[in-house]
């Protein structure tokens, strides 16, 4: 209970205990609804203020999780527009290390938003989340990847792209 | 149970396929580590192989040279592979991994590859 609504508890109890003093039934009536109505409003606030904070924490989910696709994509697909012999050792290790690691990242932040969402329809969501999640470590960490015999593929790039972006798609639908 | 640390005793950037990939690649995991390590197991006896000590992640080209070519090759059946291991993790994010590789096991087909080595590097 946050500090402010034990005060107004302890206010309300002493309020209470007074209005029993007064002799005045009508007095004594229009005090208590006053009271009522003013716990009401303090009510409202406080559930209005939680909805404001899980929005407030659904949408920073949804960013670290825009923000970390938006970083792999290029990578992940110029990495495959590209045969292993034909980039530099140190360029091809930082790809991979950095596909690895944004990998890795996206299991993170999927995680977050996965607790950060509300109940309606969660389970079909969550299913949703994993397909994305594990379609863009299959295809950009599978195959030849982290392998020198690797060869360009077309394909695999363009579905990256292509997760990636109905990724980003899913994320911005389901955000507050 | 017998304990194979990937990070530890194996090492600590486990990635590529082939001997030609690197000193951490997934040929080399599984013929001169993992398949070691399962052979000295007694009846019953369990191998634990810790994910995440000094490991910052896998790809899923090394998970499935390492795991799921030893059903591949025939070195045993997926259901006596996954009897045998154990895989845990202190960090969370790898519950990830490690059910892509029981999914990589289930996925392999029995002695479907005979092994030729590729060289070492």
């Amino acid at each position: 209970m946050p500090e402010n609504m034990e005060q107004i508890v302890e206010q309300l109890i002493k309020i209470s205990e007074h209005l029993g003093e007064i002799s005045n039934p009508g007095l004594h009536e229009g005090l208590l609804l006053a009271v009522i109505g003013a716990f009401s409003a303090f009510m409202f606030n406080i559930l209005h203020w939680r909805i404001v904070q899980r929005h407030s924490k659904i949408s920073k989910a949804a960013d670290s999780l825009v923000n970390v696709i938006s970083e792999l994509e290029p990578i992940a697909v110029r990495y495959w527009l590209e045969d292993a012999c034909d980039i530099d050792n140190i360029e091809r290790e930082f790809q991979e290390i950095k596909i690895k690691t944004l990998n890795r990242l996206i299991i993170k932040s999927t995680e977050n938003f996965k607790q950060a969402l509300n109940k309606s329809n969660k389970e079909h969501k969550i299913k949703l989340l994993a397909s994305f999640q594990d379609n863009i470590f299959e295809l950009s960490t599978g195959d030849d990847f982290e392998t020198l015999r690797r060869l360009k593929d077309y394909r695999t790039a363009s579905r990256i792209a292509s997760e990636c972006t109905d990724f980003r798609l899913f994320l911005e639908k389901h955000r507050p | 149970m017998k304990i194979l640390n990937i990070g530890k005793n194996f090492h600590n950037n486990p990635s590529g396929r082939f001997y030609s990939d690197g000193p951490g690649n997934g040929e080399k995991f599984r013929e001169e580590y993992l398949k070691i390590a399962l052979s000295k197991l007694s009846k019953g006896e369990k191998l634990q192989i810790v994910l995440d000590d000094e490991v910052d992640g896998y790809g899923s080209s090394f998970l499935t040279e390492g795991f799921a070519g030893l059903v591949k090759y025939g070195y045993m059946s997926k259901d006596e592979l996954k009897q045998k291991i154990d895989l845990t993790y202190s960090d969370q994010d790898f519950e990830f991994y490690k059910n892509k590789i029981l999914q990589y096991i289930d996925e392999a087909i029995y002695a479907s590859e005979k092994y030729v080595p590729t060289t070492k590097k």
